[in-house]
């Protein structure tokens, strides 16, 4: 198991990024897939990270975020805490999903989506005393060709195909 | 900010985009490409030798580009895909939009070829 707490949101991308960056040197010996993942892994916490970092309300002094990161039977499981405000996480997969099919699509606005694409059995709640708790596996590697994507270019780049 | 843009031809850049491609330089990556797009500028390669993290944003980016070039004949062309860049290339099926070439040498000479084959004016 491997745990880390930030308590510094100013420069909390970066402090993940080495972690991950130790952790995938690492695991340099293990076996394909664990490598993969952990990559995976790496992409869906820096977008839940970077959400808290540009949008969450710290009201409790000092603010924290607690990453907890374990290989069980499931795969590779995340556990994500922090002390943040909380938002209403099926609201914004809606509005996500539903800006997907505007117009001009927006270049920002896709980071759960991309949460999504990387993670299976994600659960978001709030734990009582202000704490959010956000828990999800990583999916292993999959052949997603015929997935719908969160980005209408490859769509149509598919439907000429 | 740490990518940097090197022009190759009166029409081609590479962009070396370092360390990352995120939500911290997205826009500032997006208007160094569109200054280079006002001066003529058609075709980018991207490199993301040693790049650690290309995020939703920085993608999103990336296909903004993508939509401002391609009815003026241009094209965005990745080259040197780090394993991580690899992962989001893969799990976002964008590699049905942009080829991918294993150097910047070698989609340079592609894109140079490609140039000389048709005009790269204003639609």
């Amino acid at each position: 198991m491997r745990e880390h707490t930030f308590h510094e949101i100013d420069g909390v991308i970066d402090e993940v990024h080495g972690l991950f960056d130790g952790w995938v040197r690492e695991s340099a010996s293990a076996a394909n897939g664990e490598r993969y993942g952990l990559l995976v892994m790496k992409l869906a916490v820096h977008e839940w990270i970077a959400n808290l970092v540009q949008h969450a309300s710290f009201k409790v002094q000092p603010p924290y975020i607690r990453l907890v990161i374990s290989l069980n039977d499931a795969g590779l499981h995340c556990l994500i805490e922090d002390n943040s405000e909380g938002f209403d996480f099926h609201a914004q997969i809606e509005e996500q999903s539903r800006r997907l099919s505007d117009p001009v699509p927006s270049e920002r606005g896709r980071g759960l989506l991309m949460m999504l694409a990387c993670a299976e059995d994600l659960v978001y709640e709030a734990r009582g005393n202000g704490v959010q708790h956000l828990q999800f596996v990583v999916n292993p590697p999959v052949d997603s060709d015929n997935m719908p994507s969160f980005f209408p270019a490859v769509n149509r780049a598919s439907d000429q195909a | 900010m740490s990518f940097s843009v090197q022009k190759t031809s009166p029409t081609t850049v590479v962009v070396h985009i370092g360390k990352a491609l995120d939500f911290r330089n997205a826009a500032d990556f997006k208007a160094s490409c569109q200054e280079h797009t006002r001066t003529g500028i058609r075709y980018f390669v991207l490199d993301f030798t040693g790049t650690g993290i290309l995020d939703s944003t920085g993608l999103g980016v990336i296909f903004s580009l993508y939509r401002q070039l391609t009815p003026i004949g241009g094209q965005v062309v990745f080259a040197s895909v780090s394993r991580p860049v690899q992962v989001v290339v893969q799990l976002t099926r964008t590699y049905k939009v942009f080829r991918q070439f294993p150097t910047v040498e070698a989609a340079f000479e592609n894109l140079e070829r490609t140039s000389a084959g048709r005009p790269t004016g204003t639609a």
